[in-house]
């Protein structure tokens, strides 16, 4: 083998083997471009819950006036977050398949699942929630309920 | 004794001796707290958490999310299919709380409170 055959077959592996590694690199980065998104996710679900919680005990304990505007826009905020799921979930399960460890995907999958949860069976809100009063007590208490039924 | 600053709208609590609405044994009882104490103030309104008797809640129920898992969800901590009776709805005094066992997610505490607020306006 000549020194010209020699330095061509170094330059062929040698381009062989950057063509090999690219994809793998690309992928490494669109996997942490996902888990960047599923921090992203998580905290902005964990910015709604705790204004929603805030809000509702500003309005329950009398310190803001009830505002159906306002229930609404956090509901929708809920709709907006879940709006790419599906296909974050579909990425997530592509690159888990490849065999990497997705970051952030035990705390993405936990966040959505309690938030669908907690909207199973609800619809947009229609009323305002407004603070429950001793008049809602002392309607409350001559109802008639079946507690036999509820004998755990 | 469980501290004030615990009792917040949506905890769910452990509180003895809950009354039936029309009387008989009472019993200790997991229940959600819809208003909290103040500082002038050591009584909150509470409604009952039950287990879910059939498929689906009844008109005045709404479910809680529960998990049957050990410890339950790691929100509510309930381990079985849960509502809230929207017409058992009783005033307590924080003396009568034994334990704070978990929280209400909001979205259920809301609906919660809008049918409480539906049944108590049209009783």
């Amino acid at each position: 083998m000549t020194v010209f055959e020699s330095a061509r077959q170094a330059v062929d592996a040698y381009s062989v083997n950057a063509e090999a590694w690219k994809p793998a690199y690309d992928q490494a980065m669109a996997c942490g471009q996902l888990e960047d998104l599923l921090l992203a996710g998580v905290r902005s679900l964990h910015e709604i819950t705790a204004y929603h919680h805030g809000w509702e005990e500003q309005v329950l304990s009398g310190q803001h006036e009830p505002d159906l505007a306002m229930d609404q826009a956090i509901w929708d905020m809920y709709a907006w977050w879940m709006r790419p799921c599906t296909r974050i979930k579909r990425e997530l399960r592509f690159f888990e398949r490849q065999g990497f460890t997705v970051e952030y995907a035990a705390e993405f999958r936990d966040s959505l699942e309690n938030l669908q949860d907690d909207r199973r069976g609800r619809v947009r809100p229609k009323a305002p929630i407004r603070p429950i009063t001793s008049d809602h007590v002392q309607r409350l208490a001559s109802s008639s309920i079946d507690t036999s039924r509820y004998d755990d | 004794m469980v501290g004030k600053a615990a009792l917040t709208v949506g905890a769910i609590v452990y509180v003895e001796n809950v009354q039936p609405p029309q009387g008989g044994e009472a019993k200790n009882r997991r229940v959600v707290i819809l208003r909290a104490p103040t500082a002038d103030d050591d009584t909150f309104t509470f409604a009952v958490i039950a287990t879910l008797r059939g498929p689906d809640p009844a008109d005045d129920e709404v479910r809680i999310p529960h998990k049957q898992i050990p410890g339950g969800d790691r929100q509510t901590s309930l381990t079985a299919p849960s509502v809230a009776v929207c017409r058992w709805v009783q005033d307590a005094d924080i003396t009568r709380v034994q334990s704070v066992k978990g929280k209400c997610p909001s979205i259920t505490l809301s609906e919660i409170v809008r049918k409480v607020d539906a049944l108590g306006m049209s009783e």
